[in-house]
């Protein structure tokens, strides 16, 4: 029977354990609560400008320009977007193990990728598949502002080395952020630009444009890319933090049972004690009343 | 008319003005009630509100000093989208 001071031990280190995911749960639905509040702020922009786009895109013949351009994948930059930190589930494995699928499936290409966040950083300086030029040497650093105006930065760089021909093709894979418990894995086309979705909408409103719809459009375009990588920054953030509040949720749950097992375990080898030495007794009285 | 001033980080203004400025490609434009539909692209400048709405506290922190009207705050550049009096200014 193992000994009484070892079950103790065992029982309050579990206990220390359950704290500390127990604190981390917390920590992880106050920010959860803040990065949703991000989503929910910058969706009205989002949805107008998609709005206006379409409008615009509805009265332009074509709506030809630098960025969408299509010339094939043969070098292609895959922006993955994960965290910083761990303990968070299979948040961070989902996002390289989907870009792997993606490589095999574009096997001939020159691929690289554009780690957002220090576990997809660590992971790509390994298999050298890491593209930071012009990036920074940090490009996770942007989670410790996460700002419209730091991603745009990070956009307007993509989207220059799209220009001057670096890639061909540049994806984004990230988290989509469902609710506290679930995480979508997305995988959007970044550049080339696809067609503005219902283009075709309502041409009921006769706008006047100022100074021309092709300049508009022109100009709307980079905005809207750059609306489409702080998004998917932003959900992947909230992901994050839900994703990591799942996580701890388990864990606690899990230290939980292990320390009532402890217990029971524990009180069944103290009355055995107790009754080992009760007997003890009782023997002992009974020689010497022999 | 009413105003809506978007930012990819917040709202910076909702609510009813009657006077708006805004830094136009091709120089300032104003605007007075019941425009006509309008899309424009925005320069860098100022946009000028004539407003009886209270500032919100993130439009606070913005303003820049007004003289001839309620709020100013400068913009690097935006789009705006007038429609049925409602004035949308997407902007950076």
């Amino acid at each position: 029977m193992a000994n009484l001071k070892e079950i103790r031990n065992r029982i309050s280190s579990v206990n220390s354990t359950m704290q500390i995911t127990s604190a981390m749960k917390m920590v992880s639905a106050a920010k959860l609560k803040r990065a949703q509040d991000a989503i929910t702020q910058m969706r009205p922009y989002a949805e107008k400008l998609q709005e206006i786009l379409s409008n615009v895109a509805s009265n332009v013949e074509s709506t030809e320009g630098v960025y969408s351009e299509e010339r094939g994948s043969n070098n292609m930059l895959i922006v993955a977007i994960n965290s910083n930190r761990g303990l968070c589930g299979g948040f961070n494995s989902s996002i390289i193990k989907e870009i792997s699928k993606i490589k095999s499936k574009y096997s001939d290409s020159n691929i690289k990728v554009l780690p957002v966040g220090k576990k997809a950083h660590e992971h790509y300086t390994k298999t050298k598949e890491i593209h930071l030029d012009g990036f920074g040497e940090r490009p996770y650093d942007v989670y410790s502002e996460l700002t419209f105006d730091n991603v745009a930065k990070m956009a307007d760089e993509v989207m220059n080395q799209f220009k001057d021909g670096t890639w061909d093709k540049v994806i984004v894979v990230y988290n989509k952020f469902k609710n506290a418990a679930v995480q979508i894995v997305m995988t959007e086309q970044f550049l080339p630009v696809l067609p503005p979705e219902g283009a075709a909408a309502n041409q009921s409103t006769d706008y006047i444009y100022e100074p021309s719809e092709e300049e508009i459009i022109t100009e709307l375009i980079p905005r809207s890319l750059k609306v489409q990588l702080y998004k998917g920054i932003l959900d992947s953030n909230a992901g994050e933090h839900g994703a990591r509040m799942t996580a701890m949720h388990k864990a606690t749950d899990n230290a939980k049972d292990i320390k009532d097992e402890l217990k029971l375990f524990y009180n069944k080898a103290r009355q055995a004690a107790i009754t080992n030495e009760i007997l003890e007794i009782v023997g002992g009285a009974e020689a010497l009343n022999g | 008319m009413k105003l809506e001033i978007l930012t990819p980080d917040a709202k910076l203004f909702e609510g009813d003005a009657s006077y708006l400025q805004v830094p136009g490609i091709d120089g300032q434009m104003g605007v007075l009630d019941n425009h006509a539909p309008l899309i424009t692209s925005l320069g860098k400048g100022s946009i000028r509100i004539k407003s009886n709405e209270k500032p919100t506290e993130l439009l606070e922190a913005r303003l820049s000093d007004a003289s001839d009207c309620d709020y100013a705050f400068n913009v690097n550049g935006g789009t705006v989208e007038i429609l049925n009096n409602t004035v949308v200014i997407l902007a950076e």
